[in-house]
């Protein structure tokens, strides 16, 4: 059995990894690589093939992302606005931090990590944001864990008294509730799932 | 057919190495050996003139044990605008320098 044969074919694995990401009509580049790289039989000239290939099919990848964020023409409006609610909260969370800094009293070794941690944190809302900008489904999910938890937790702060019952919290657990509401209708849900953006190869 | 592909000097390269075959069909590997272009490269390039329907393609089988490989070449409105591209991109010096024969 030849090298290309076996399941340790690196080259091939290599670019069949890559090929696997790409949406089903951009594949079909893929698999025109991949048939090149079979008829390949230098180990050299098909690592080459691969490594190069893989950046390739990166590249097309990365730009079936671009239109996608910027040019998809399906994109309801309440998924537009509870992205950019989502990424308004992260902003105003970084803000807060950063507006923070000059309070620290603590030495930066103590205060380092700490903060590392709320910037982490604070990035949640904008990695939501992005996902449900280019209408992904893990981000959709996300974003109702994200504000369930969110609402839950302003509930609690607020049933232990250490929140007074004002309209703030209160519309911040309303703003949660309609979130969820919004990102778990049916009509929402398929636009979700979109079909890839045609860059296949019949002419 | 509108010429609006962005003139880089690998984009040349391809499009003067699919000139050069008036009527052959080209595997993907013998273009990216004809102009030294890493599939990396030559791949994009070759989606992007798919697109703009410069280049059709087809599955062929190479022989009777070969696994089935792409071939690309121009289309006839591909070849026209192919060759006002490389016009547009070719000072006679860059064209001289890529081989592009006019005949």
């Amino acid at each position: 059995m030849s090298v290309q044969e076996t399941k340790r074919d690196i080259p091939k694995a290599l670019l069949s990894f890559f090929a696997s990401r790409l949406p089903e009509q951009s594949s079909q580049w893929a698999i025109a690589m991949l048939a090149e790289l079979e008829a390949l039989t230098g180990t050299k000239e098909r690592m080459d093939w691969a490594i190069s290939g893989s950046w390739g099919l990166a590249r097309i990848w990365l730009e079936n992302s671009f239109r996608t964020l910027f040019f998809n023409p399906v994109k309801p409006l309440p998924v537009i606005l509870i992205s950019a609610y989502h990424a308004t909260f992260c902003c105003v969370l970084l803000y807060v931090i950063v507006s923070q800094l000059p309070h620290v009293t603590s030495s930066w070794t103590e205060a380092f990590f700490p903060f590392l941690f709320m910037v982490f944190a604070a990035t949640i809302p904008g990695v939501i944001a992005l996902g449900l900008w280019v209408l992904d489904d893990s981000a959709r999910y996300l974003a109702m864990v994200f504000s369930l938890l969110h609402g839950l937790g302003n509930y609690a702060l607020l049933s232990t008294g250490r929140l007074p019952w004002t309209p703030r919290p209160t519309g911040r657990i309303g703003m949660d509730v309609l979130i969820i509401g919004i990102l778990a209708l049916p009509s929402i849900r398929s636009a979700f799932r979109t079909p890839p953006i045609n860059l296949g190869l019949d002419s | 057919m509108a010429v609006d592909i962005r003139i880089s000097q690998q984009t040349v390269l391809v499009v003067n190495a699919l000139l050069l075959v008036r009527s052959g069909w080209r595997y993907g590997y013998d273009l990216s050996r004809e102009t030294g272009l890493k599939s990396g490269t030559l791949y994009p390039i070759l989606v992007r003139l798919t697109e703009r329907k410069w280049l059709e393609s087809r599955w062929e089988q190479a022989d009777g044990e070969g696994k089935p490989r792409h071939m690309y070449r121009l289309t006839a409105d591909g070849r026209r605008a192919a060759r006002a591209f490389i016009e547009r991109a070719g000072s006679k010096a860059t064209a001289l320098r890529l081989g592009y024969a006019r005949s």
